[in-house]
């Protein structure tokens, strides 16, 4: 577990949000995948698509990792949002692009 | 597993609480549950959230559950 630990941990470090999903932001490959790609590109959010189909080790050690077995995840600044359902719910209410705006902020 | 058996299993975790469970796809797959409980009390929504999907880690690490998608209501 610890290499595939080490991964998801410099993947989280170098980029403030990043999408583990099932396909890329282009190709979504699941629906549920490309709805969360289509909410972050409506809110004209640059982020890391990390496609789980193609590395088998990070789309396991990922449900591990932060405890949430499906697939796509939300991580912003290294803390996991939610899943795809989650990201719909704060959309819709305005809290995803709050709390990414605060987030990206808190970076600089 | 079929309708009535995700019903059975909330049930199961969440005695006397109303649950729902909707087939999205028809193919017994794709889910979307919904659970308004009174454990969810001091939960954050991803804590609720993960609460429910506790119910299901087995399936959900076969695949038998695909997707499960939740919503989650704290009973006052």
């Amino acid at each position: 577990m610890s290499d595939v630990k080490t991964r998801i941990e410099d993947l989280l470090n170098q980029n403030k949000v990043v999408l583990f999903m099932k396909g890329t932001q282009n190709f979504p490959m699941c629906g549920f995948s490309a709805r969360a790609t289509n909410i972050l590109q409506d809110l004209g959010v640059p982020f890391l698509d990390v496609n789980v189909l193609e590395d088998e080790e990070i789309r396991q050690g990922i449900k591990e990792y932060g405890n949430w077995p499906t697939i796509p995840q939300l991580y912003v600044n290294k803390k996991l949002v939610g899943g795809s359902d989650i990201m719909m719910e704060m959309y819709q209410s305005g809290e995803l692009k709050d709390l990414i705006k605060t987030e990206l902020q808190a970076g600089q | 597993m079929t309708q009535e058996q995700m019903k059975e299993r909330l049930e199961k975790y969440y005695p006397g609480d109303s649950v729902e469970v909707i087939d999205l796809t028809g193919t017994s797959d794709h889910w979307e549950v919904f659970v308004e409980s009174a454990a969810f009390k001091g939960l954050s929504r991803i804590e609720q959230h993960q609460h429910v999907m506790k119910c299901f880690s087995d399936e959900l690490k076969t695949g038998e559950v695909h997707a499960l998608s939740i919503r989650t209501k704290l009973k006052t």
